[in-house]
Order: structure tokens, then C-alpha cells, then sequence
């Protein structure tokens, strides 16, 4: 049985529709993440977990329960907001301790559970400090413990890490995902950091003006992106629009022709589509889509199929990665990604140096031809 | 051959244009010379010295006065010949009174005011405008308006008992009527300033509450009002004040009885100077004190806090309680203030030409306006008075008030700029009749002497009294703009005067706009000090006082009328301006 399920759920705010018959289930025990560009709807999915928002229409159900009418102060589900909301005006202690308070829960039972949660979160003893007095990360953590005092095993995250300096972000992180983990609590966690998303999560759903564009584990919506919109999502990619000139179904090979208008030369590609590609035939128009990683670059000239040729515009070093843009002779311009290594330590490129580009087979994503709005999002198809 | 001989002078042109230093216009010219320091600080000095006139100088010859007439105080207030001590004991009286009657309405207002600023904060509905501006409206109408409309609505036949068909008023003018108008006085003033403080407040603290578990009533109790505490003592403080000071208005409800502020009047119409001084004094330092306190100690006091009783405060969150709760406050607010506060108007209107009740035309405004005392005439030209003061008044407070915002916001002169911050809103709580009397011995007869009573000493009253309205909202403003924005402008070149003028003044121009009608509406309306100031000269609402203690009722109304409708037509006039520009 889902531990919280969100069933045909409509919300409509100032006439705008924001969900539209929006399902979702989240498994037991589960971290999950809702991942997703600011206004997407992420947090309003939230506000229907914890009671804040009621929906216009649909049920909403935790742990089989029907709760769609019920307000928030009955739900007794956990949450951490993107700026922590701590009361001000109370200590550490008192704003852990408030949801017992409100409940009228035995003292001693509070102070015990409290003590055990704050503990837990490692947060020194600093019971009496004020909010204002404290860091930002330890502001996170008893957030944290304030929202984990409830008991009904559901934590929710507003773009926790937010407020916070990368380094500390990262630690955060693997922090967070182990403690859900040890407490068997079940996390809903948004934010608009796909690289956080994929992190800690056990399954994540890219939402899409109020709708669920993928659902999957990071390496499904990594490898097999439903649409051009979550492969563009995730990572920096590079589109080709081509026609398929025969397909090999043996091997499920396709061979491809990328001609852009104005172009003499045309371009072959081969590749095996990602699994859940839809099915092309010989003559479709088809959308070949090449993660900036998944690009390797070479010296020199070499006309193949999978290569393309340009010379070097733009390099930009970040210690871990090296990041080129690359230009060819019609003014199509290819973005590449490196990772540093020992290999590509010594191999470095020059600008205006002519270079090959390639990918592997098995790593291009086909999908089928957008319409020409969706493509204007992108520069040199 | 005639490229190279065209081409040489072209860029000799050029260059000599970059030798040439930018020449500035002769506004951008005048505004860097007068950027220099030596006129900021004439500036200042100029601002504060004008500040020290206006508020400390009464002060302190009202202290002068105490101290230096004491054998006159002792003998006229604790031991005269004939009557004793008569005098201390009604001054015990009347403050007492005065003391009684502005905590009760406080009180009041605190109880029917916050479920209507949570209202108008918390909860979206359709004529949610059309309500919060009612809500102000009482803010509007003078006070001697609005003492005579609630004197018509509860205290005459013609209003509310009317319908019950009784002879009487339901209440006689006397404390309790008192009470009532100033119930209606304070009303706007505590729900625009609790309904500020929870605008402010974040809503996420208590939608964090609800997560952990809070119902309503636990979440106001336990979040919403500590966190809103410093306001709420503001307010209330505020309020209690304005009703201690409260003098337009309370003449004309009082019947016999008489307030602290109404004695101080009292006193000066017959003459007895040091009295009046003494029982100024008390008022005044009174209103100091509350002042510091709530400087002082409003961040310190805790909010009661203890226990939460789940089961009761539960009950209290249920549906129907908020229904009940919301809708009992906004029938209060329609019963005691709004209907009372607006009932001249249908009472003008039904006894514009005839008596409603006989048919006759005696005692009807048109009959009452157009008597041979010329009634008529004095409308019109204390109409002329009003609207010249309170013009007047508001152009030299914004002279002063905006180079005052700016050294309150900008200098950084530690202590001495945080008392001047105090100072400010000294006029903003002293009661009127008290600070007119304080300046009429300063820069009257008996002090320096410049103004007699009359036109000049009532502007010079208005200002101080319409200062902080125009100074405040100023502040606010420059304090929420980003300092960066001037930073900004100096480091693209503009001087300091330059800034002001293209950045920091139109940002400011909401809050001046705001600190204008303020101060219009506020000088228009003004009574107590203006009592003590007038002399000869009459405004409208020492018109409307006047012809209601000469039982002119009709014509008293028909000027209260006027006196709304020209300051809502000013009110609207302002917003408009506010908007095309």
C-alpha cells in the first residue's frame, strides 16, 4: 500500500490551474523527490501532503487514510521549510518541543523525545539559543529535528539546502538521505537542483507546469528521459534533427541523416535508441540528442559516422570538469563536457584548434520530432 | 585630394571636445555646489534648530512656567484662601476620569479591532477593499464631526432611540457617551496598526505551526501574537494616548462632565495660567512617560504563555467559533463605529429643507444656515481658514519633515539621534489641548511674544502636531530602499543633491504622498490645541463645537458634512496625483 497518495487532485489558484489531475504515489519507507523549475508546482504538492492547501478536486490519502479534508494541524506530517520558519521569539528547545507542546503531551516524555532527536540531528546542547543565534546549517538541523518530532513517519522538504553554502549542502546531503534511511521515515523532498534530486533520492518525479513529465530512478530518467524536455532538464544537450534512412532491426540500430537547410555536406549517424524509445520507421523525422558528457573530442579531422568536426570557440576550466564550446563551419555550435582526469589531464586543446567530436553508439536519445515551439528553446538544431 | 584636407580638422574637433571638461547643465551645476558639506550641515542644523523651536521650546516654557509660578500653582491649585485644595481635587477628577475612560475604549478596541485586523490580513474575500477602507474611514472625519455624529446617533432623539420611538437619547452626553466616541475615535488607528504588524508577519511561521500540529486558536495564542507583540503594545499605547489627549470630540459628548484635556481649556478661558501650565505638565508627562515605556520596555515584556489547554483552544479553533467569532466583530464595527461615526450625513439629508417629523421648517439646516447671525457666511470663511492652515501646515512640515526623515535615517549620531527619534512622536501622543496650550506660552503674549492668537499661532500648532504624520511614513520608506541604489547613482558620477533629486526622492514619493494626506486630513480635523490657539479666528470645527453648544444641531451637521467632504475630496485629490505621477 502507497503511504501517501495523491489521486486526480486539481488545485486552481487566481484562475491559474496549477495541478490538473495530478496523481502520485509514494511508497513506504521511501525518499522521494520532486524535482523541477521554480513555479512548477513542487511546492504546492507539498502544502496538499502536509494539510495546508486543500484540493479543488480529488482525494488525497496517507497510509490509506482519506485526509483530503482534513487540516493541517490533524495530519501530523513533518515539514521543513525552504527558510526553516523557527519561531523566533523560541528557543532551540521550545520550537522542537512545540508540536508536543500543542498536543499537551507529558513533560518528561517531551524532554526525552526531544533530547533523542537532537541528538540524533547532532545538535550541540543548545537548547536555550535562540534561532538568530545560530548558523545557518545548525538553523537546518533544528528544523529538522523540530519537523521529525512528529510522529506520523512522513518528512517533507522544501528546498532544504537552499539557504546554504555549497559545502555544507553537499554534506547535508548524504546526512539527511542516512538518517531517513536509519529512522525508516518516508521523504518528500523538492527542489529545483537535479543533481540534489539524483542524490538523495530513491525515485524522483520531474514535475512540468503542474504535471509529472517523468517518474523513475536517477538512472531511468538519466538514461531513458521520457521526453526532450527531461533529457534537457538533467543536463546540457546537443540536438540533431535527422531522418531515418534504414533501421537494422536485428541489432535495433538506427542509421540516421542529419542535413541542416542551408548545408551541402549531410551528417551519418548510428545509434541504438535508449530503451522506451518509441518505434521509428524508414523516413521519420526523429530528434538525435547528445548529452554535453556523453561527447568525447579528439584532434584533427576524421569524417566518420557519430563525429562531428569544428573548431574550439570557447574553454572554460573548473578544476573537475573542462567545458568546450565548439563551432563548425555553418555556425552550429556543440557544447562538450570532460570530466579531468589522469587521461585528460595532458590532453588539452587550444582555441581555434580544429577537433573531432564523438559518442558512443549506444548513448545518443532519439525522440520523435518536437514541434517547432518546443525547439525554439534551443539554439542550432 | 579632398579626403585628407576634410578629414585633419574633423578629428582636431574631437580631440579639443575631450580636453574640454563636461560642461553641466545649470541645475546638475547648482546641485554639486550645494552637495558641499558645509551646506549639509547648514542644512542640519537648520532642521534641527527648526525642531528644537517647535517642540522643545514649548516644553520647556511650559516647565519654566511651573516652576517659576509655583507660589501661584500652590496657592491657586492646593491652598486657596476660599476653596482649599478644590482645585487638586477636580484635576484628581478629571484625570481620573480621563484615565478611566481612554483604558476602557482602548480596551474595547483591542477586543472588536484584532478579529477585524485578522480579517482584513489573514483571509481573502470579495469586498475585502470596500471594508478596510470603511474600516479607515473613521480616521477621516474630525473629531468635532465625529462628536457630533456620535452625539446624534446615541445621544439625541434623532438617532438610534428615534427608532424606538422614544423622547429621549439612549445615553446622555457624560462618561459613558464619552466612552463610546472614543471607542470610534480609536477604532481606526488600533486595526491599522495591528493590521500593518500582521501584513508584515510572515505567514510561514504559522502555516509551520499548523504542520507541527497548532489548531487556529493555538497558532494565534502560541505564534502569531508574540511575534506581533511589540506592535500590539504600540498600537495600544497609541491609541490610549490619543484618547487620553482626545479633545475635539470629547467637548462635544461631555455635557457637564469634564476630561483632563477639556479642564486644561477650561482653565485658560478663565484665565488661570499657572493651573492650566500645571495640569499640562501632568498630561504631558504622562504621555512622556508611555512614550519611554514603550521605547524601552515593549521588547521586553513576555507575552502570556503557558500551558496550552488542547481540549479548550481546540473548541476554540472549531468553525463555528471563527464564524461566530469574525462575524460578532464585524457587527460591532458597524454598530458602534462606522453607523455612529457616519451619521451626520442622513441626518443632513433628512433635515435639509423640513422637519421629518412636523413638516415644518424650523430647526432645519437651510433655516438654521440662512438666520440672521450669518451663520452662513462664517461657514465659508472658517471653510477658507481650514483649508488654509491645514495647507499651510502640511507644506512647512514636508520642508522640515523631509530633511528630518533623512538625518534620522542616514546620520549616524548614536544616542543623540535616537532621542531626536523620540522626540519626534512626542506631538504624535501629547494631548493636543495640552501641547496648544505649551506652545501658546511659548510663542505667545506671556513667552516670546511673536504670534498672538490667531491664524499664525494655530499653523505654528498644526505643524508640530502634523510633524511626526509627515516624518514617519518618510522613514519608513527610506529605511525599506536599498541603500545600494545611492551607491549606486554616486559612483555613476551624480553628487550627493543630484542622488536625492533622480533616485532617493522618487522612491520616497509614496510615503510623501501618504505623510500629505496625514497631515491635511489631520490639521483639517484638529480641535483641542486649536481651541487653546484661536483667538478671533475660527475654523470649522470650532465652528461646529461652537454651534453645538448653541444648540444649532442642524447647522453643526451641515458643517461636519462639509468638513468630510472636503477632506475626502483633498484625500482623493492626493491619490490621484499620487497615481499620474
Amino acid at each position: 500500500m502507497p503511504r501517501i497518495a495523491l489521486e486526480n487532485v486539481t488545485v486552481t489558484r487566481g484562475g491559474k490551474r496549477i495541478l490538473h489531475g495530478f496523481s502520485l504515489e509514494i511508497r513506504d519507507g521511501e525518499y522521494f523527490a520532486l524535482v523541477g523549475e521554480t513555479g512548477a508546482g513542487k511546492t504546492t504538492i507539498l502544502n496538499l501532503i502536509n494539510g495546508l492547501l486543500a484540493p479543488d478536486e480529488g482525494r488525497i490519502t496517507i497510509a490509506g487514510r482519506d485526509v483530503t479534508r482534513s487540516p493541517a494541524e490533524a495530519r501530523d506530517v513533518g515539514m521543513v521549510f525552504e527558510n526553516y520558519a523557527l519561531f523566533p521569539h523560541y528557543n532551540v528547545y521550545k520550537n522542537v518541543a512545540y508540536s508536543h507542546r500543542v498536543r499537551d503531551r507529558d513533560v518528561t516524555e517531551t524532554r526525552k523525545a526531544a533530547r533523542e532527536i537532537l541528538s540524533l540531528v547532532l545538535i550541540p546542547n543548545r537548547d536555550g539559543a535562540l534561532p538568530k543565534e545560530l548558523s545557518g546549517g545548525m538553523q537546518q538541523r533544528v528544523a529538522l529535528a523540530r519537523a521529525l518530532m512528529c510522529e506520523s513517519g512522513i518528512l517533507l522538504f522544501d528546498d532544504p539546502f537552499s539557504a546554504l553554502d555549497a559545502g555544507l549542502r553537499m554534506s547535508l546531503r548524504i546526512e539527511l538521505k542516512n538518517l531517513a534511511r536509519e529512522l525508516g521515515t518516508t521523504v518528500v523532498h523538492c527542489t529545483n537542483d537535479v543533481e540534489e534530486a539524483m542524490m538523495v533520492c530513491d525515485r524522483l518525479a520531474v514535475i512540468r507546469d503542474g504535471r509529472i513529465a517523468q517518474l523513475g530512478t536517477s538512472d531511468e530518467v538519466y538514461y531513458r528521459p521520457s521526453d526532450l524536455y527531461v533529457a534537457s532538464f538533467i543536463s546540457d544537450v546537443n540536438l540533431f534533427k535527422c531522418s531515418v534512412t534504414r533501421v537494422d532491426e536485428e541489432q535495433g540500430l538506427y542509421i540516421l541523416t542529419h542535413k541542416r537547410g542551408n548545408e551541402e555536406e549531410t551528417r551519418e549517424f548510428r545509434v541504438i535508441a535508449q530503451e522506451g524509445a518509441p518505434v521509428f520507421n524508414e523516413g521519420n523525422d526523429v530528434l538525435l540528442c547528445v548529452r554535453a558528457e556523453h561527447f568525447y573530442i579528439n584532434h584533427g579531422f576524421r569524417k566518420k559516422p557519430n563525429r562531428v568536426h569544428g573548431v574550439i570557440d570557447e574553454i572554460s576550466f573548473l578544476g573537475h570538469l573542462i567545458r568546450y564550446e565548439v563551432k563548425d563551419e555553418y555556425g552550429k555550435r556543440y557544447r562538450i563536457q570532460r570530466f579531468v582526469n589522469a587521461k585528460t589531464r595532458y590532453l588539452r586543446f587550444q582555441k581555434g584548434e580544429t577537433v573531432t567530436l564523438g559518442f558512443h553508439y549506444k548513448l545518443g536519445l532519439l525522440f520523435a520530432c518536437p514541434r517547432e515551439e518546443e525547439l525554439a528553446r534551443f539554439e542550432n538544431v | 585630394m579632398e579626403a585628407p584636407t576634410t578629414d585633419p580638422p574633423a578629428r582636431s574637433e574631437l580631440s579639443r571636445q575631450d580636453i574640454k571638461p563636461p560642461r553641466l547643465g545649470l541645475q546638475l551645476r547648482l546641485e554639486k555646489y550645494f552637495s558641499k558639506d558645509k551646506f549639509r550641515i547648514a542644512l542640519d542644523t537648520g532642521t534641527i534648530g527648526f525642531f528644537l523651536f517647535l517642540i522643545i521650546g514649548p516644553l520647556v516654557s511650559l516647565v519654566g512656567t511651573v516652576i517659576f509660578s509655583w507660589n501661584g500653582i500652590y496657592t491657586s491649585v492646593f491652598d486657596d484662601p476660599i476653596t482649599g485644595n478644590v482645585q487638586w481635587q477636580i484635576m484628581g477628577t478629571v484625570l481620573g476620569r480621563s484615565f478611566e475612560i481612554a483604558a476602557i475604549a482602548t480596551g474595547i478596541d483591542l477586543v472588536i479591532g484584532l478579529p477585524m485586523a485578522f480579517i482584513l490580513t489573514r483571509y481573502e474575500f470579495r469586498g475585502k477593499k470596500l471594508l478596510d477602507t470603511l474600516v479607515d474611514l473613521p480616521m477621516a472625519v474630525p473629531t468635532s464631526a465625529l462628536g457630533f455624529s456620535l452625539y446624534l446617533f446615541w445621544g439625541s432623539n434623532m438617532g438610534i432611540s428615534g427608532l424606538f420611538g422614544l423622547e429621549q437619547g439612549f445615553l446622555s452626553p457624560g462618561p459613558i457617551l464619552i466612552t463610546f466616541t472614543h471607542v470610534a475615535f480609536t477604532y481606526p488607528f488600533i486595526v491599522r496598526n495591528l493590521k500593518v504588524i500582521f501584513q508584515e508577519q510572515s505567514k510561514l511561521y504559522e502555516d509551520a505551526a499548523k504542520t507541527l500540529g497548532a489548531p487556529g486558536f493555538t497558532v494565534f495564542r502560541t505564534v502569531t501574537a508574540p511575534l506581533a507583540k511589540e506592535g500590539i503594545i504600540a498600537g495600544t499605547i497609541l491609541a490610549f494616548t490619543r484618547s487620553l489627549g482626545e479633545t475635539g470630540a470629547t467637548i462635544i459628548v461631555a455635557g457637564i462632565f469634564e476630561t483632563a484635556p477639556m479642564y486644561v481649556v477650561a482653565l485658560k478661558d478663565s484665565l488661570n495660567f499657572p493651573s492650566a501650565a500645571f495640569l499640562s505638565m501632568i498630561l504631558i508627562l504622562v504621555s512622556l512617560v508611555a512614550l519611554m515605556f514603550l521605547r524601552i520596555f515593549s521588547r521586553r515584556i513576555g507575552f502570556p504563555v503557558s500551558k496550552v489547554v488542547p481540549k479548550v483552544e481546540r473548541a476554540l479553533s472549531t468553525r463555528p467559533v471563527r464564524v461566530a467569532r469574525n462575524s460578532i466583530g464585524m457587527v460591532l464595527f458597524i454598530i458602534i463605529v462606522l453607523i455612529p461615526a457616519m451619521y451626520t450625513i442622513p441626518y443632513v439629508i433628512e433635515w435639509f429643507a423640513v422637519n421629518p417629523f412636523t413638516g415644518s421648517t424650523n430647526n432645519t439646516v437651510l433655516e438654521s444656515l440662512f438666520a440672521p447671525d450669518n451663520k452662513w457666511a462664517w461657514l465659508w470663511v472658517s471653510t477658507g481658514n481650514s483649508l488654509a492652515i491645514a495647507g499651510i501646515s502640511t507644506g512647512i512640515c514636508l520642508l522640515f519633515g523631509l530633511p528630518m526623515a533623512m538625518i534620522l535615517v542616514k546620520r549616524k549620531w548614536g544616542k543623540m539621534k535616537e532621542l531626536l527619534d523620540a522626540l519626534i512622536d512626542v506631538p504624535l501622543i501629547a494631548p493636543t489641548a495640552a501641547l496648544g496650550f505649551a506652545m501658546y506660552l511659548f510663542w505667545g503674549p506671556f513667552g516670546l511674544n511673536v504670534f498672538q492668537p490667531g491664524f499664525w499661532l494655530i499653523i505654528m500648532v498644526h505643524v508640530a502636531m502634523c510633524f511626526p504624520y509627515i516624518v514617519r511614513p518618510i522613514i519608513a520608506i527610506i529605511e525599506k530602499t536599498d541603500p545600494e541604489l545611492e551607491s549606486a547613482a554616486r559612483t555613476l558620477g551624480a553628487s550627493s543633491l543630484t542622488t536625492f533629486r533622480t533616485i532617493t526622492l522618487p522612491k520616497m514619493k509614496p510615503g510623501i504622498i501618504a505623510g500629505m494626506i496625514m497631515s491635511f486630513t489631520r490639521s483639517m480635523g484638529e480641535t483641542g490645541a486649536t481651541i487653546v490657539v484661536s483667538g478671533l479666528i475660527r475654523t470649522v470645527p470650532l465652528l461646529i463645537v461652537d454651534w453645538v453648544e448653541t444648540r444649532d444641531l442642524a447647522a453643526a451637521g451641515f458643517a461636519s458634512v462639509l468638513l468630510i467632504a472636503f477632506s475626502f475630496i483633498v484625500l482623493l485629490l492626493l491619490r490621484k496625483t499620487m497615481e499620474h505621477s
